[in-house]
């Protein structure tokens, strides 16, 4: 692999300094100075990093002339962007939430660089530096590479990107190694204090304070001449629990809920929405289920699924269960109360967003006085599935 | 100074000084001191952009040149005319984008508001000359909208749902009516305060009152001496769904929502009073919201400040944590390392997430009897009328989360 060219090597503590601050990962820069700004352009030259170049206004500037009546020592920055609108008071201190006009007050305008470590192209550096060295050299995992050097080959692990296991006291022991780190800040502190361990920060290599080869060949020495304790590592933490975070299921754009029918139980994503007990809820979700089976055999459009009447639902219910319902209005209620409480239950118990009208659809109903409305299982967001066992009921 | 100005406006056709300082609230004698200065309307009319010089000279019935310089040169020789849009100018500096826009597509014919591009976008300042061409009393409308796109809105809902009248509440809330009923609540309030309608604003979905009213004593220094007065305040009543619903902006707390009570006590017929409204989202969606904020799992909003009131560190201090971009990563090291903090949502007091180009603050608000959920609210006065629209949408379709402004009204 071709390597890049690499900055001019320069042993001068400053310019390190420069350039392990540039790879600490989100780091910003006030005020840089041209060398800086150099050091800068010359990483993002090699791909190690992402710079944006920023402007920004400060609240309270005694060389503006819009020195605040309150809260004089306010140290907001408040940065400028092309989409924001002066006249809309799109520009707010972000401390102070005070208006300002950087343009019209003509506020004094200062300079920040903020960068950001490209990963991939540390890695691939760092591929072309141990290409440099003629020496053979495999990856073991991302950001770990073992590279052909000494009887028994040197791992050479880049501590911010490389797996666990390579950064533990027994892979160090076991196998000669040399750790590079990319944000240098109290690297050295970070590690065991153990002089055999052998570790660099990535800005000396490219500042050529260190070559590749001479510490691939230290960490091969400190390996044969190293007297190497054993660190008690403890099997139990007494700090804070570990939180583990199970990453949140993203929802289908547009909203889609599976819908379960049991014997007598209705779920919507797993959840149970009518109970067994529950009487006519179920009956009349079945009914309102049958009416969707039918539309869906004639190959209708979604939107031309049909509503059933209030008349219509209340006929088929005394059918189903063989009473005769002579309050029309209780049944609206049931059915209503039933939207709010799907609605409801999806909220609390899966906190996802739904409408009241995204499983059960009140629709207006064509050839009725215009005060009447119809029902239907709503075609737009329900996907009926088989019911499953309780166990493997959840959505995944 | 001010009379020779007024002279000059006379003499331009265009509108007295009233207009400009009573219905635009610009101060003349602070403008005529810098238009007054040498030379000061020659360099005007060199800031001038291309299209804002054509535009000009169109409103003043010269044909444009071929170029801009010659249009700048056409521009000063009709000085005393220019000087309505050097006011115009000014009138437009501190003004909503999006408010200019609005009115100019409502009202100016399409040939017109296309002359005012500047590229994919307008160039405001020719909306505005336009907008003054066609009718100088549409600057009132910029004027009050750019109120509208400024300030917070309180969510008051009617404390009962009731029929609607058969009369559209456009209709009955006429200007004489809300004329009325303003003077009858000063008179009634006896503390020397008066309330002036400015304007009723009506669209498909609200009808919009727009007052002035004196708020609090302050004083001013002029020439002669000291004069003792009130600092004016505006009153924006925007009722929603046939008055079932009303936004209210202010800087009074009681005064607004004892005109928007009155006001729709005579509309129903029946005393009823307008609540602050709250609607509960449930701690399972709001888990649910920061799980994929701290994953970093959605395009248009990303977590960038959290504070919790009942941090894990050893004796549970209050903790923020903010970044200029998204705290996502930040937020799970610190869980990973320390202990949870988006885990517990009780604890959790406000935060702050980036949308599209702005910064929004919302607040969880604990309701009594209520165990699972919050109220959420937002600081919506940072976002103008139609982001607002947006994001609220945007939250509840996508997240179901009805988030309302942190404005409140109370009698």
């Amino acid at each position: 692999m071709a390597s890049s060219p690499c900055p001019r090597k320069s042993d001068s503590n400053d310019e390190r300094e420069q350039i392990a601050r540039l790879l600490e990962d989100g780091s910003v820069i006030d005020q840089p100075s041209p060398a800086v700004t150099e050091l800068a352009k010359r990483l993002e030259g090699l791909g190690l990093i992402k710079v944006a170049r920023r402007e920004y206004v400060r609240c309270v500037n005694f060389h503006d002339r819009d020195i605040p009546s309150r809260d004089r020592s306010c140290s907001g920055k408040i940065y400028l962007d092309d989409r924001l609108d002066e006249g809309g008071d799109d520009y707010r201190c972000p401390a102070c939430n005070r208006v300002v006009y950087p343009f019209r007050h003509r506020k004094g305008r200062f300079k920040d660089i903020r960068s950001n470590v490209v990963s991939e192209s540390v890695l691939a550096y760092l591929l072309r530096e141990l290409a440099e060295t003629k020496a053979t050299v495999k990856e073991l995992a991302r950001g770990a590479y073992r590279a052909d050097v000494g009887d028994l080959g040197v791992a050479v692990c880049i501590v911010d990107l490389c797996p666990e296991k390579f950064l533990a006291h027994d892979w160090a022991r076991s196998q000669p190694t040399c750790y590079i780190g990319v944000n240098a800040r109290r690297l050295r502190e970070r590690f065991l204090d153990q002089d055999w361990l052998v570790r660099v920060p990535l800005s000396e290599i490219i500042t050529g304070v260190v070559r590749l080869p001479d510490l691939l060949q230290k960490a091969v020495d400190a390996s044969r001449t190293a007297s190497v304790p054993n660190a008690s590592v403890p099997v139990f933490s007494r700090g804070a629990p570990p939180i583990v975070n199970d990453s949140v299921p993203q929802l289908a754009t547009p909203r889609c809920f599976f819908v379960e029918l049991g014997l007598n139980t209705v779920r919507v994503n797993g959840e149970v929405i009518v109970n067994p007990q529950a009487g006519p809820r179920y009956h009349i979700f079945r009914i309102l289920l049958k009416r969707f089976f039918d539309d869906a055999a004639e190959g209708r459009a979604a939107n031309a699924f049909r509503p059933m009447s209030l008349q219509d639902i209340v006929d088929a219910l005394g059918e189903a269960t063989d009473k005769y319902y002579e309050d029309v209005e209780g049944v609206r209620r049931t059915i209503n109360r039933l939207q709010d409480d799907i609605e409801r239950t999806v909220k609390q118990k899966l906190g996802q967003p739904i409408d009241r009208d995204d499983i059960i659809q009140t629709c207006p109903w064509k050839g009725q006085g215009k005060n009447d409305f119809g029902y239907r299982i709503n075609p737009m967001s329900v996907v009926i599935r088989a019911f499953r066992n309780t166990d493997t009921a959840n959505l995944s | 100074m001010k009379r020779a100005l007024s002279e000059a406006l006379v003499a331009a056709g265009a509108p007295p000084p009233e207009f400009w300082e009573n219905d635009l609230e610009m101060g003349l004698e602070h403008v005529c001191a810098m238009l007054q200065e040498e030379d000061r309307m020659e360099a005007w009319v060199d800031k001038r952009k291309g299209n804002q010089a054509k535009v000009l000279l169109k409103n003043l019935g010269i044909p444009p040149g071929a170029s801009t310089r010659k249009n700048k040169e056409a521009l000063r020789s009709c000085n005393g005319q220019i000087l309505q849009y050097a006011l115009v100018d000014y009138f437009g500096k501190r003004k909503s984008r999006q408010a200019v826009i609005d009115v100019a597509l409502r009202i100016l014919e399409p040939e017109d508001s296309d002359e005012c591009r500047a590229g994919e976008d307008y160039d405001v300042k020719s909306l505005l000359y336009a907008l003054y061409r066609r009718d100088p009393m549409s600057l009132r409308s910029v004027f009050h909208l750019d109120k509208m796109h400024k300030c917070g809105f309180a969510r008051m809902v009617l404390d009962k749902n009731i029929r609607r009248p058969e009369q559209p509440l456009a209709e009955f809330l006429s200007a004489a009516f809300v004329k009325n009923v303003l003077r009858e609540y000063d008179a009634e309030r006896t503390d020397g305060r008066s309330s002036e309608l400015k304007d009723i604003h009506v669209d498909a979905e609200r009808c919009t009152i727009f007052i002035r009213r004196a708020e609090r004593p302050e004083m001013i220094v002029g020439p002669s001496g000291v004069q003792h007065g009130y600092r004016p305040e505006w009153i924006i009543l925007s009722f929603h769904d046939g008055g079932k619903r009303v936004w209210i902006a202010s800087v009074s707390v009681a005064v607004p929502l004892q005109i928007a009570n009155r006001l729709a006590q005579a509309y129903f017929r029946q005393p009823r009073e307008y609540l602050n409204e709250s609607q509960v989202v449930t701690n399972k969606q709001l888990e649910r919201l920061f799980g994929l904020l701290r994953d970093g799992a959605i395009d248009d909003l990303a977590l960038v400040e959290l504070t919790v009131a009942s941090s894990p560190l050893e004796g549970q201090p209050k903790l923020t944590i903010a970044g200029a971009e998204g705290i996502g990563n930040a937020i799970a090291q610190f869980e990973r390392q320390v202990g949870g903090l988006l885990s517990n949502v009780d604890h959790i007091e406000a935060f702050r997430v980036a949308y599209r180009t702005k910064r929004v603050h919302l607040k969880l608000e604990s309701l009594e009897n209520v165990e699972d959920g919050f109220v959420v609210r937002y600081s919506d006065g940072k976002l103008n009328a139609k982001e607002r629209k947006q994001f609220e949408e945007y939250m509840e379709k996508e997240h179901g989360i009805i988030a309302l402004s942190t404005e409140k009204r109370f009698k």
